[in-house]
């Protein structure tokens, strides 16, 4: 605490200043925030305000608060930092002052949003969203779940979403308006199949849209034949199944599934229904390789759409000792996909997907072509995995984002025919990419399971860096007039963007340098850009000038890792780096790579 | 913090109340004695935790004290890691 050696105002001033300013923020607030004693509401009307001694406000000395459900406040930190906004305005005030109510100190114990309207964000999101933090209790209890890693403060309160939230988000999404209420971020969301009641509330939703849900992830055990009917009416939407062994003995050993055979045969019910999904596995080295290549050539029997091999990998938190050894153990992994994709026709792709290429060196932002969905218009069409798509419709695609833009858009419009040219062992191939009718296509693929997932006509294209970063890069050294910028980049990214900002003529006038921040909040293990955190690159800068490197006039940090309201992982926002540094420090609008 | 581990409680129609508790995730210790200047320096705290000020259309960076304008000549932290 830090006293001042005077005080600029006098103590009338003061005092006269004090309350004007509470009441002014009280008043603001209450418009936003309706405020509670106990349970029950406090009228604004009928309250006033004083400034007086903070030790009986807001601490639940004396007013009995019922028990109910408080909402996390940490699930607003990156997606609705407004709501923060006002728990920090109402917070500050009441420590400063009381608050009468009919004569009666009238203490506040609570606060809740007021109009949800006002609350209302506009975005073009997937329905599916809107069902928020819908998940309950899982069934399983993986021995590698990402959960058991996450840094206490990640960590929710033990927080089920109630019904009550999801129908409330239900009513108030406005699809024909682009509108929805904020997003609310819990990191610990477990398994959405198991809520009670989850298909009538998917019923309620997609009485509001037609609009395909994106994203439904389960582990499987859920997916009884009755789940799956009472699913199927609710067509379209994406359905991932996180499969990780189709060995009954090691989904009881590392899930502890005590029914594997549900998940397990699951697959094959759904190819009955033709309910196209996709699978997931995490590549947990206890599962082994041998495992991991029966899985896929299993998987490859039914077929999912896709299957994503997640390389795993822990925080410092699942373990501060190292369990395996990353490199050898996703090398291994990588070197087994690519010898069963010679053999099988199911896309597979390991995640994130440009480690492959960075193993390999094969990163050339050429739009190659990375899986063909089994039964899609691009399989029938005869295009094949590594052929590199250099037109559609006669439009030039010169890179992956302008081929990756220009098929899906194509697709998103319902073009039902496309010529596509492609470059396959040094020759151009022409194919015809046909979507007329259904006769066009079959399981595992759909139209609308193809565009919720970006496989335009059911092709696996890779994210690029598109030429409009470089062109952001230059133009912020410009802007800066920076003789010497520092660009932070992650292990798998630096030869990708180093590649691309040379094919653009680098930065005119300046000494570009390149460094990797190392990721210390959740631990070494962890080496994607996509979760440093402020605190890491706050504290990369200032060893970095302490280590007597030259002062950047500009520092470049990927826009990845933060959220829309440019705030990390734990909530702190991309401006402090700035602040705390003294340098001048500027996002670039980069795509994330590991989803 | 959910209040029971039966499952979700019964919904009647209204609107989910989002009800966040007094005390919960508080502001830092106060940085002033002065109340005033302290519930100041707090509001600007948390203001620049949301928004970022412009001047002609450019963004205004780094801001990290304040002034009040009867006393210009003694200057304020707004974020505790700057205080003297």
């Amino acid at each position: 605490m830090t006293a001042e050696p005077h005080n600029p105002l006098s103590n009338e001033e003061r005092d006269a200043a004090l309350r004007s300013l509470l009441s002014t923020t009280l008043r603001n607030v209450s418009r936003v925030a309706g405020l509670e004693s106990g349970g029950r509401p406090l009228e604004p009307a009928a309250t006033w305000f004083t400034a007086g001694p903070a030790e009986s406000m807001g601490d639940g000395e004396t007013v009995k608060v019922p028990r109910r459900y408080y909402y996390p406040l940490q699930h607003f930190r990156a997606e609705e930092p407004r709501a923060l906004l006002v728990h920090r305005l109402l917070g500050g005030a009441l420590r400063l002052g009381r608050l009468h109510e009919e004569g009666r100190d009238g203490q506040v114990t609570a606060w809740t949003l007021r109009h949800l309207e006002h609350w209302l964000v506009d975005e073009e999101t997937d329905p599916g969203s809107t069902l928020g933090n819908i998940s309950w209790y899982c069934k399983v209890k993986c021995k590698f779940c990402y959960q058991i890693g996450h840094p206490p403060e990640l960590k929710s309160p033990r927080y089920t979403t109630p019904r009550e939230e999801i129908e409330t988000k239900i009513r108030y999404y406005r699809p024909e308006r682009k509108q929805r209420l904020f997003h609310a971020t819990n990191y610990d969301t477990n398994e959405i199949l198991t809520y009670p009641g989850v298909v009538e509330l998917m019923h309620k939703l997609r009485a509001k849209t037609d609009r395909p849900f994106y994203n439904i992830t389960t582990n499987g055990v859920p997916l009884t034949p009755q789940m799956i009917s009472d699913l199927k009416p609710l067509l379209p939407f994406e359905l991932g199944i996180s499969i990780n062994s189709t060995n009954p003995g090691l989904r009881r050993k590392l899930m502890r599934d005590k029914q594997p055979e549900v998940a397990i045969e699951s697959m094959r019910r759904l190819r009955e229904e033709n309910m196209p999904f996709l699978a997931s596995i995490v590549a947990w080295p206890e599962f082994t390789l041998e495992d991991l290549e029966q899985t896929i050539r299993d998987l490859d029997r039914i077929p999912p759409a896709e299957i994503r091999v997640c390389l795993p990998g822990y925080s410092k938190y699942f373990s501060a000792d190292p369990l395996f050894d990353r490199d050898e153990v996703w090398q291994g992994i990588v070197g087994l996909v690519r010898r069963l994709r010679d053999e099988l026709t199911v896309p597979i792709i390991p995640l994130p997907s440009i480690y492959e290429e960075h193993l390999h060196d094969e990163f050339h932002n050429q739009p190659y072509v990375q899986g063909v969905v089994p039964g899609s218009p691009a399989a029938r069409a005869g295009v094949q995995r590594g052929d590199v798509v250099a037109s559609a419709n006669n439009v030039r695609l010169p890179h992956r984002p302008a081929a990756r833009y220009a098929l899906t858009k194509m697709h998103e419009e319902g073009v039902k025919l496309v010529w596509l040219k492609v470059l396959r062992d040094g020759a151009e191939t022409d194919l015809v990419l046909r979507e007329g009718s259904d006769s066009d296509f079959a399981f595992p693929y759909t139209r609308d399971l193809a565009v919720l997932h970006r496989m335009p006509y059911g092709l696996l294209l890779p994210q690029g860096l598109g030429h409009e970063v470089m062109g952001q890069v230059k133009q912020l050294a410009a802007h800066h007039r920076a003789e010497r910028v520092l660009i932070l980049t992650s292990t798998l990214m630096r030869r990708p963007m180093q590649l691309m900002l040379d094919q653009v003529g680098g930065i005119e006038g300046a000494d570009v340098e390149w460094a990797i921040p190392e990721n210390r909040y959740l631990g070494p293990n962890i080496f994607m850009g996509d979760l440093l955190t402020v605190e890491d690159y706050v504290n990369f800068l200032r060893e970095h000038q302490a280590a007597g490197h030259p002062r950047p006039d500009l520092v470049l940090i990927p826009g990845s890792a933060f959220s829309t309201w440019r705030r990390d992982i734990t909530g702190r926002t991309f401006y402090e780096i700035g602040r705390l540094t003294g340098l001048t420090v500027e996002m670039m609008q980069v795509t994330r790579i590991w989803a | 913090m959910g209040s029971d581990d039966k499952g979700p409680p019964a919904t009647n129609g209204e609107d989910f109340k989002f009800r966040f508790k007094i005390g919960e995730d508080a502001p830092g210790d106060a940085v002033y004695d002065d109340p005033l200047t302290e519930l100041v320096r707090s509001q600007l705290e948390a203001l620049l935790d949301v928004v970022v000020l412009t001047r002609n259309g450019e963004e205004v960076r780094g801001l990290d004290g304040f002034r009040f304008m009867k006393h210009l000549d003694r200057q304020y932290h707004i974020h505790p890691e700057e205080q003297d």
